[in-house]
């Protein structure tokens, strides 16, 4: 980083000269201003990093120039010089947006400590606002990427599937067809999957609440598991539904919820021993009403559970690694729970299995 | 034997060509195919087509949409520019279904296509459309 910049605005000559003395030693570089008028012309014309501003002035105080700096730019960070070290002084400038204050008379390391503690908080803004950037920048990349480089190639194979299932290319006997029409119908939910994806980059938190509506929790669950008998029956994992009919509905949009439960399911099932068993339970709590998933598969590290829901994180764990996964279906589950008010939570330990909680709201009653 | 329309297809990947030629060859249609929007532009001349399905995402977003602009504006088309044309892209998220754009400063003024699928095409939906717009604008 360039040396940084701080600006002094002082009507006294010697506090001027003293502090450009004391800061200049650490290559800072100051440039001195002797009305706060002036001090603001600077500003404009130059950017600083920091500006030290005396309290107590003619024309124009430091409590308004610290507002007039805040308003130009709130990123600069203002310290108020003040001889009149009251809390209510204080408090009347922090207010305005000012970062700090310094009572006078101060010694040279009082003022070093203020300066660079200012000086720090400029530069942890400004990484982190970076940092911001770019991470926006890469999820729209890869948004973009999605959408051209993987949804052409399969739009192609669903073609090719869709003219044979056509009889375009001669007659197919029911085995030939049935396979091809499994075929279609994963590649259809992989389609699916990554429109969701992409329709959840942009989804706004407030179009799902404004979808929101009473559901059935069984008739969610219904949907999700009608999806996933195949991978079920293949994998030999049997699935345990126990939801009581007393249940009360929830509050959720049936889409996106269901991708959550198809999801979290999938894992589930995934995820699982050989002929082990995917649990499926509810109950209610004071606030919510709770959602269970539990299978018998391996397990996770607890180190891993603080993890499992950004995107793109997969498993350390070998047996994990050897199938496929996109990293993305927990962090757009967990994106959707929350786009509901609701959260997700986990219980897991190594070698015992997972359990998986969905906490939904309850339905309101409607108003009509 | 008489074909039910003549059939333009403006698409860079030959693979969506080759299954969209046969769907629409087995539902007796005429077919011609474009690799570019260049090439797009010559065969509406050559051939003028009853129907133009364009791909909005060939080697830039811009050329599909060039096409249209030339198609519907330029005076050099005045005999073809009330042919129908169906938009087909496979990155609908970022056209979105109503054709409009995040940044619409950035795409100006574009002529709207008559209508609009998303790849992958389904045969039956693709027939039904197909057949609809011919018959608008015959």
């Amino acid at each position: 980083m360039d040396s940084p910049k701080v600006l002094v605005i002082d009507d006294e000559e010697i506090a001027r000269i003293s502090c450009q003395r004391v800061l200049k030693r650490e290559g800072i570089q100051v440039t001195l201003s002797a009305s706060g008028r002036e001090g603001l012309e600077t500003l404009m014309r130059e950017p600083h990093d920091l500006v030290l501003v005396d309290l107590k002035m003619p024309e124009m105080d430091g409590v308004e120039v610290a507002r007039r700096i805040q308003h130009f730019d709130q990123n600069i960070v203002v310290i108020i010089i003040t001889g009149y070290a009251t809390i209510e002084s204080a408090v009347a400038v922090m207010k305005e947006g000012a970062y700090d204050y310094l009572p006078k008379p101060f010694t040279p390391d009082e003022l070093l400590i203020v300066v660079r503690r200012g000086l720090e908080k400029r530069r942890l803004d400004q990484e982190s606002r970076a940092l911001r950037e770019e991470k926006e920048a890469m999820e729209r990349n890869f948004v973009t990427m999605v959408t051209h480089q993987l949804r052409s190639p399969l739009a192609a194979i669903f073609q090719y599937i869709e003219v044979l299932l056509s009889d375009i290319g001669g007659e197919l006997n029911e085995i030939q067809r049935e396979m091809l029409e499994r075929a279609r119908e994963r590649l259809d939910g992989l389609l699916q999957l990554i429109n969701d994806w992409l329709d959840m980059s942009r989804i706004q938190t407030g179009e799902i609440l404004h979808r929101l509506q009473p559901v059935k929790l069984s008739s969610c669950v219904d949907a999700a598991l009608a999806g996933l008998e195949l991978a079920a029956k293949e994998k030999n994992v049997q699935i345990i539904t126990k939801l009581s009919p007393d249940l009360p509905e929830v509050s959720a949009d049936t889409d996106t919820f269901r991708e959550v439960l198809s999801n979290i399911i999938s894992n589930a099932i995934k995820y699982n021993k050989p002929n082990g068993t995917v649990t499926i339970e509810a109950h209610e709590e004071p606030d919510w009403v709770v959602l269970e998933v539990t299978d018998t598969g391996p397990g996770m590290d607890e180190k891993e559970i603080p993890f499992i829901f950004d995107q793109f994180y997969r498993s350390k764990s070998k047996d994990i690694r050897k199938m496929e996964g996109t990293g993305l279906g927990l962090a757009i589950a967990h994106r959707i729970v929350r786009a509901h008010g609701g959260k997700i939570e986990v219980r897991s330990q190594l070698g015992q299995g997972s359990a998986f909680s969905i906490f939904l709201n309850r339905a309101v009653a409607k108003t009509t | 034997m008489a074909t039910k329309g003549r059939i333009l297809i403006v698409d860079d990947d030959p693979d969506f060509v080759k299954t969209t030629k046969m769907i629409l060859l087995a539902d007796g249609y005429e077919v011609l195919v474009a690799n570019d929007g260049k090439m797009g532009l010559e065969k509406i001349k050559e051939v003028k087509p009853d129907l133009i399905m364009l791909d909005i995402m060939m080697e830039s977003i811009f050329e599909g949409f060039s096409l249209m602009g030339t198609l519907r504006t330029s005076p050099d088309y005045e005999d073809y520019q009330r042919i129908p044309v169906l938009m087909v892209s496979s990155v609908r998220a970022d056209t979105g279904s109503r054709f409009s754009f995040n940044d619409e400063e950035d795409m100006g003024d574009i002529p709207q296509p008559d209508d609009y699928l998303d790849k992958p095409l389904r045969a039956k939906e693709l027939l039904e459309k197909v057949a609809k717009l011919i018959e608008r604008f015959s």
